[in-house]
Order: C-alpha cells, then structure tokens, then sequence
C-alpha cells in the first residue's frame, strides 16, 4: 500500500508538472494580454508600454517566463495579481470559502437525492418508476446551469421574492439566517444540476449488486425488504461511490463557475472568469496549479479512504 | 420417512408457473415427507429452479397456479398446514428462513461480500431465533462447528473473500440452517464445487438431516449427486413430471424412456469398471417452452417413440406396478410403459 501511494504520488507531480506547462503555454497564447488595460490609459506611449511589458517579465521569450514562474512557485511565492498587486494565494484563500460553501451546500442536496433516485431506479428495473427516474435525471442532466438559475431567480427572488438573487450577504445584515438565504438559490441550482451524476453512478452500482446471488440469498432466508436495502445493497453500493466524488469534488471549484456567475458569488469560478478577462496570468495560472493539485490530491484521499472502508480491499 | 401423525413437510399440488403466455412449469404434484430428500433432477431449462422459487415466492413478475401446502408444526394452522403460493409477502417473509430455505448454486457469490460471517449469522439468528449478543454469537460459533469450519471463532471475524469455495457453501449452509427449518431447498448447492469438496457438503447435509430431521428438496442435474443423497427421484423434463419413484427402485430400473436415457448418459465409475467406454448420448435438446406439441414432450428425442399415441396425446402420470399399501409408489409418464418393459 505504502508503495502503491508513494508511486502514485510520484506520477501526481508528473502530472502536476505537465499541466502547468501545457497551462502556461495555452493562457498566454491566447489572444490579448495584460497590457491592454494599461494600453488605454490617456497618455500611454508604446514606449511606456514596452517599459512595463519589461517590468513584468513579458518581454522575455516563453520558456524563460515559465522557469522563472515554476521556480518561484516551487519555493511557494505564487506571484502577484496584476490588478492589485494581491499575493496569488491570499486571493484564492478569499475566494475559497465562499466556493467550498456552495459545493458543500449543493452536495448536501444532490448526494442524497442522487442515491435514493438511483437506488429505486436500480430496484425498479424494468417499470414504469425507473423510466420517471431515469427521464428527472436526463431532464437534470441537460438543463443548462445558468437556465435553471435565471429561471429560480426570476421565480423566487423577482416573482416572490423568497430569497435573494446574488452575493454573499445583504450589506449591513452579517447574520447566519441571511447568509443562509443567500446561499439557498445559487445551491439549490448546482446541487440538482449534480443530482444526475449521483444517481447514474448509483443506479449502474446498485443494479448490478442487486442481481447478485447473495441479495437473493438474504430474501431466501427472510431477511426484510427494507434491511437488504439499507444495511445489504446500500454499502455495497455506497463503496465505489467514493473514488467518483473524489474525482467529482474538485470539479465543483470550476464546475461552480457558471453558477457564482449567475448569482454574483464570489467562489473561486467567478475569481477565475474575471482573472481570464484582465489576462492576469499569476492568478490564471495559480488557480489552475491549484484545482491540478486539488483533483490530484482528493482522488488520492479518495483512493485510501476506498481502501480503508471496502474490507475487499485490505490486504 | 413419514412421522407419526403427520403428513408431508411440502405437498405440492398442480403447481403451474408462466412468465405471460409462456408456460414453464405445469401440473407439478409431489410430496417431500419428514426428514426425506427429495431430488429433482432435469436438464437445464426443465423448471428445476424456477418451481422451487415459485414455491417462496422469490419469482417477481411471474404467473403461478396451484399449490404449495407447508406443514409445520406450530401454533397456526398445523392441521391444515400453511398454503404458500399466493400468501402475501408479510406473511411469506418470516417463513423463510425459519421454516424453509433455499440455497443457491455458486457459493463465491451466495455471501455479502462486504460484511463478515459473524455479522451475517448474527443477522439471521437475530431475525429468527431472537439471539442477539453473547447467545447470539455463541449459537453462530456453534452452528459454524456444526457445519464443519474448523475455526469457527477465527471464520466469524472474516469476509466470505478469505475462504474457499467449500468453506464458503458450508457458511452459506449455517446460515440456511440457524432459522431450524423443517425444509431446505437446495438448488445446485455442489456443482460448482471440486470432486472431492462436493462429497464433503453431500457428507454434511445427510448429516444434517440425520441430526434435525430436515427435509430436503435436493435440485440437481448430475445422477451421481442424486444416487448419493436422495431418498426419493423426481424427474422433470419440459416443465412436466415425467418420473417420481424411490431412489433404489429409480436407479436400478428407470422406466421412462428419458430417464433411461439420462441415466445411460451419466458417466460413472460402474461403467468404466465394466469396460463400456461409450457413453449412451440423447439426441436432440429440450423444446422450449413455446414449441410444446399436444403429444408427449419427450416423443421428438424418444427412441420408442410411436406417432399413436406418443405424438398425439400427452400421456398421463400413472403406477408403474401395482405398488403395495403403504408401500412408496413409482410413478412415470410414458403411453408405451407396458410395451417397453423394465
């Protein structure tokens, strides 16, 4: 196992390595740059232009700016924010709570839903019950994400005004309550966008155990209904579930993206949108070296915990 | 093997099962008395498996006629015994377990593969000998001993991955067993066993019996497995009964011509001792359900087979010889019975 892990881990900063080349390579070949906005300032020359250009390094060819930015980062300075001169990381920092509360709150909600829709889907095989689940997943599964948030916004927060549209809290009212209101929408809509996810996975899971000889055995020999569900499938069916949320999780960062748009929330989704439209290239790049990172590292935790829970597993 | 004063543990009746307009199984009658066992033995596709299903109630979605009378001894209905087809599913599922039990053919995949063997021993014994705790896990070692485990305290802290394919059916067997049923349905339980291992499980249900007095509906389709535990055969071909006979009067003198022919094409040790190297082959395969004619069902393969009356009528289970009061009847589905002789 330990050998496993170290291997493992070893291939994790490959990888880490190549992303952020490929990554370095792709955000500064695309068109435009972080000069522009000071190319509009009144009274800006090229000269003044090509003086500042020097001044962050961009006038140096391609694979020199990589090694000098790889470098730093690996001794952990991330670099600055070309906007405001914020360290890297301290705006990711800022920018991660509000996204780990929105993944959270919407996992909350879709990971329940997902199994219970796909365990009766799995149990249903064949009727009419599993075609309605099958179809709400396929419904939840191509609506787009900012569709289903202007829809919830339009109805709840302009037509009945339940909840609010955007950001994080209502200035002026810090509390818990009014967080939480704010949060209802923009969870709402990720977690049932996710709900299909949770439950095709559980419903391929579960159908297969339930074909198995020892759920017909366990009805062979009285055992309740309900108890082969809940302590015999579900576990059984709940395992594999773990190495697909540790490679689920971390797409929420950017896969929240188009939600923080929608409802103004300012995760790390929106953090990277707007970096991408200033070209402000440490943050870009930073956000990218860190959701690499993340993936790598979770479907990495996911693995040892698969391996701590599935006793098939231990040695 | 009839106890004194009672009838049989399972008296099955008429016994029809059909998915729609497809009939597998129909007109099944027989009998499993106190302590018999009882083998019913077919080619694959006969309704083995599926009338056994049928009788608990494990078959979803399918049609099922007839009946299937369970006399247990108890407080309710002894005397008029417990119909099991068409009870409802409340009333079905506490009668599994605990007054029948099946167990299936492949022993890798008949455990919970997550939980371990004292967890789903304890489950049962929870469920229908109301053990829990120390009672409960010392019945489940004890029940563990009883089916051979060496080690039966180290086996109930492992998951059914740690053990062999034999170990593994006799847990399967200790679990079958824990409720203290009257009656065990086993379908297949040997065959996807090793030679030697198949022995040792047959060994340990005769012992079973001996010590319980359990009753045993035996599913086979190997002859040698049958001779070797069976007190009675019943032979099924296309959804039908064709022979049901004692097992001594079946194996020394099969009397429908299919049972002569599944006997001829069993290999056995008698038959290389006597030189006869050429196993006898029965031509053709099983109709499907779907290509039934009105004649007998067998006529197609049959060497003795007439075109009146074998194709035209479906002959009727009948004595072969007058059996004598009390006296275990041999019963078989052939028109030409007398014509073709012993």
């Amino acid at each position: 196992m330990t050998g496993f892990l170290l291997q493992k881990l070893g291939v994790n900063c490959l990888l880490l390595v190549l992303v952020s080349m490929v990554g370095f390579v792709l955000v500064h070949a695309t068109p435009g740059g972080p000069l522009a906005q000071f190319a509009l300032s009144p009274g800006m020359t090229s000269a003044r232009l090509a003086e500042i250009a020097h001044g962050m390094g961009l006038d140096r060819p391609l694979w020199q700016q990589y090694l000098h930015w790889s470098a730093r980062l690996a001794t952990g300075d991330w670099g600055r924010s070309y906007r405001d001169q914020t360290p890297v990381l301290t705006m990711i920092w800022l920018h991660l709570g509000a996204t780990a509360q929105l993944g959270l709150a919407s996992l909350i909600l879709s990971f329940p839903l997902g199994v219970a829709l796909g365990i009766v889907a799995a149990l249903r095989a064949g009727t009419r019950t599993e075609h309605l689940a099958s179809l709400l997943s396929v419904v939840l599964l191509s609506l787009p994400t900012f569709w289903l948030g202007l829809v919830f916004i339009y109805v709840f927060s302009v037509r009945l005004g339940w909840f609010p549209a955007g950001n994080l809290t209502t200035p002026g009212h810090g509390a818990f309550m009014d967080h939480l209101r704010h949060l209802a929408l923009p969870s709402l809509t990720l977690g049932l966008v996710s709900v299909p996810l949770w439950s095709s996975y559980t419903q391929a899971f579960a159908g297969d155990i339930w074909r198995q000889d020892h759920i017909r055995t366990a009805r062979a020999l009285g055992v309740p209904a309900w108890r082969i569900v809940v302590l015999h499938l579900l576990p059984e069916a709940l395992l594999p579930l773990i190495p697909v949320a540790g490679v689920y999780l971390p797409t929420l960062l950017s896969g929240a993206l188009v939600t923080e748009t929608v409802f103004t929330w300012p995760g790390i989704g929106r953090l990277l949108l707007d970096s991408l439209q200033y070209r402000d290239y440490p943050v870009v790049m930073g956000l990218l070296v860190f959701s690499a990172a993340l993936v790598l590292l979770c479907s990495l935790v996911a693995e040892i915990l698969h391996h701590l829970c599935d006793p098939r597993l231990r040695g | 093997m009839t106890a004194p004063g009672g009838g049989p543990v399972l008296r099955v009746r008429k016994l029809g099962v059909s998915f729609g307009q497809t009939s597998l199984v129909d007109g099944l009658n027989f009998d499993v008395g106190r302590g018999e066992i009882v083998a019913l033995v077919g080619e694959s596709g006969s309704g083995k498996s599926v009338s056994s299903l049928a009788i608990l109630g494990l078959l979803p979605g399918a049609d099922i006629s007839g009946s299937a009378v369970l006399h247990a001894p108890g407080p309710a209905g002894d005397r008029d015994g417990i119909e099991l087809l068409g009870r409802p599913e409340r009333l079905l599922r506490p009668l599994r377990g605990k007054r029948v039990s099946m167990i299936f053919q492949d022993p890798m995949s008949s455990l919970n593969p997550i939980r371990t063997i004292g967890a789903q021993l304890r489950e049962i014994l929870a469920l229908h000998a109301g053990l829990d705790g120390r009672a409960a896990e010392r019945r489940a070692v004890d029940l563990l001993a009883q089916v051979g485990i060496v080690d039966p305290q180290g086996c109930m802290r492992l998951i059914p991955q740690r053990l062999s394919g034999g170990m593994r059916q006799r847990v399967v067997i200790a679990l079958a067993i824990a409720g203290g049923p009257d009656l065990l349905i086993a379908d297949e339980p040997t065959t996807a066993l090793d030679v030697t291992i198949q022995a040792q499980v047959l060994r340990l249900l005769l012992d079973l019996r001996a010590d319980m007095g359990m009753a045993m509906v035996f599913i086979t389709h190997n002859l040698a497995v049958a001779s070797a535990i069976a007190d009675r055969v019943v032979v099924l071909y296309a959804g039908q009964i064709v022979e049901d006979a004692p097992a001594a009067a079946f194996f020394a003198a099969p009397r429908m011509p299919y049972s002569r022919g599944l006997l001829a094409a069993a290999p056995g040790l008698d038959r290389i001792a006597s030189g006869a190297r050429r196993l006898g082959t029965l031509p053709g395969q099983v109709p499907p359900p779907d290509e039934r004619g009105a004649g007998c069902r067998f006529a197609p393969r049959c060497a003795w087979m007439m075109p009146d009356p074998c194709a035209r009528r479906m002959p009727a289970l009948e004595h072969v010889a007058p059996a004598g009061p009390g006296g275990p009847p041999h019963l078989a589905r052939c028109a030409r019975l007398e014509e073709i002789g012993e």
